[in-house]
């Protein structure tokens, strides 16, 4: 599933061809969402994000010229409305105190799938929560690019081509994010609370 | 002369004494505290705890036993806050902040030793009529899970 | 590369597959004998779990069915006029990311593109409201505009403001009921 398949549903769902935009929708929908929720640290506006982001993709089907790769163009919308959506936001919790309240929930539902231990779902919503403490603690373009990374495993040169800056700079927000994070994270990094599944 | 004085003492004493049906009603909320000791080894579960919608989910699905240990009544007013005695011998207090415009109430919660603010200090909440939860004390082998539900409307009373 | 210790540029580069494999090679051999640097590249791997585990499991939670739902309403809506939409995006993209190409321009064509600035940039609103598309969120939004006039109706949802946990540690999550509303549950970790 390459950027050669890519460009085939593109020009379908540019000839109006619907199925072939769900393809395009459903294949990186996820990733987009994993991004944006990197950025921005909530899940609503995330969810936001990544509507948004869609609906602008179809929309300017016609304009994309196949330059960049789908996903890349992808990308870039969601970082864009991702960063205009961090800096909504800031605006309006500068005069509006109570919206800050959200973010003591926000998102934090436990998943709802297992009967698992409760310490261990506990212990995990833990660990998610100093995570997320620790990447909202980032610059915003620090964040964008540990998220880029980590979570769609783009090479420098696909990120600097994303962001539009040079590949130095990719690197060195990059590594600079990585050591904030782990000097954030240290108790959890290195200690023997199981992360993965 | 002594005799004004002694009215004006009789009619202070009298006024002291008379019910204040001139000042506003006093509106107390009314409130529920449940604590329930929570097992994860196979047990019974309490009947009225089944029809809690939020026992049933995760984390609280978890838990094969529930054993509902006290149901307390509480009743909050302006400057009188609600005490439940807790089973690990800490207290929980809940007090009653702001009346919402929307219906709700704003209420701060602790949960401390006697004369202490040594474990959970503060709380606030707003609430509805819906109860919200307040876990993870280690208790007789289990986990305590209390809940507290807060009258959505206030019950209105007249001293 | 220092005999000592890997520098930090490298390893971290080495962490991605962004080294040459002959320096990739070099490194893997120090690796193999400096348990500090293991340690160092061990606490990445940790971290790219953290990360992705938090954004599969949050991703997880969304019903992205509905949200085609919702990305196809707002398709189906007429939109702006195709030229003045895409100087406005184009605008709004590059005052935000790169003003210089907005202002570099000269004469006639800054000037146009200042008018569509005015036209197109918006004070704040809510992104579903852009493309009128009907979206679940907009009643609630609805609500905060009219109550300054009409007393709010009676909200189902308890919330936590603020929550001190002292000396202990604790999380605070809801839990989602089947009528939509949420139960907010305040945990206390008691080691």
């Amino acid at each position: 599933m390459g950027p050669d398949a890519d460009v085939e549903l593109v020009a379908r769902a540019r000839a109006g061809d619907r199925a072939a935009f769900r393809m395009l929708f459903d294949r990186y929908n996820r990733r987009a969402f994993g991004v944006a929720f990197g950025v921005v640290k909530n899940q609503q506006d995330a969810a936001d994000v990544v509507q948004e982001a869609f609906i602008k993709v179809h929309r300017h089907l016609d304009g994309f010229q196949g330059n960049s790769s789908f996903y890349t163009w992808l990308y870039r919308i969601v970082m864009n409305l991702s960063i205009d959506q961090l800096r909504r936001k800031k605006k309006v919790t500068e005069f509006d105190e109570t919206v800050r309240k959200d973010d003591l929930a926000d998102g934090a539902t436990l998943p709802q799938g297992a009967h698992e231990n409760p310490s261990k779902a506990i212990a995990r919503k833990e660990l998610t929560d100093q995570l997320h403490a620790a990447l909202t603690e980032l610059p915003e373009y620090h964040r964008a690019v540990i998220v880029l990374r980590e979570v769609e495993g783009l090479s420098y040169e696909e990120m600097a081509k994303i962001l539009k800056v040079p590949k130095g700079t990719i690197m060195s927000r990059l590594f600079h994010a990585r050591r904030k994070m782990q000097e954030r994270l240290v108790g959890y990094l290195d200690g023997d609370l199981k992360v993965t599944e | 002369m002594l005799s004004r004085i002694a009215a004006l003492a009789f009619f202070i004493a009298a006024f002291g004494a008379l019910p204040a049906s001139g000042q506003d009603v006093t509106r107390d909320v009314k409130g529920e505290v449940l604590v329930v000791l929570a097992k994860e080894a196979e047990g019974p579960v309490d009947a009225k705890l089944k029809s809690i919608d939020a026992l049933q989910k995760p984390p609280f699905n978890s838990f094969k036993t529930m054993e509902l240990l006290a149901t307390h009544e509480v009743t909050l007013g302006e400057a009188t806050p609600a005490t439940v005695q807790l089973p690990n011998g800490r207290s929980l207090q809940i007090k009653l902040v702001e009346r919402m415009a929307d219906g709700r109430h704003k209420v701060s919660v602790s949960i401390n030793r006697p004369d202490k603010q040594d474990y959970l200090p503060l709380l606030t909440v707003i609430a509805s009529g819906e109860p919200f939860f307040v876990a993870g004390q280690k208790h007789a082998g289990g986990t305590l899970v209390i809940g507290v539900k807060i009258a959505g409307k206030s019950a209105k009373s007249s001293k | 590369m220092s005999i000592e210790h890997v520098q930090e540029d490298a390893l971290n580069m080495h962490f991605d597959g962004e080294l040459a494999p002959a320096e990739a090679a070099s490194v893997e051999r120090h690796l193999a004998t400096c348990g500090e640097c293991s340690k160092r590249l061990n606490s990445m791997q940790r971290l790219h779990e953290m990360i992705t585990m938090s954004a599969a499991q949050v991703a997880s939670e969304v019903d992205f069915d509905a949200m085609f739902g919702r990305v196809e309403q707002g398709t189906k809506v007429a939109p702006v006029p195709r030229l003045i939409e895409r100087i406005g995006l184009w605008v709004t993209e590059s005052l935000q990311h790169n003003p210089m190409r907005v202002w570099a321009p000269a004469g006639g064509l800054a000037l146009a593109a200042a008018a569509a600035v005015i036209f197109v940039l918006r004070p704040s609103e809510p992104m579903a409201k852009r493309g009128v598309v009907p979206d679940e969120r907009e009643p609630k939004r609805e609500k905060m505009m009219v109550a300054e006039n009409d007393p709010a109706p009676e909200s189902n949802a308890s919330e936590v403001v603020q929550v001190d946990f002292g000396s202990n540690t604790g999380t605070v999550f809801e839990i989602a009921l089947a009528d939509g509303a949420s139960t907010p549950v305040v945990w206390i970790n008691e080691d």
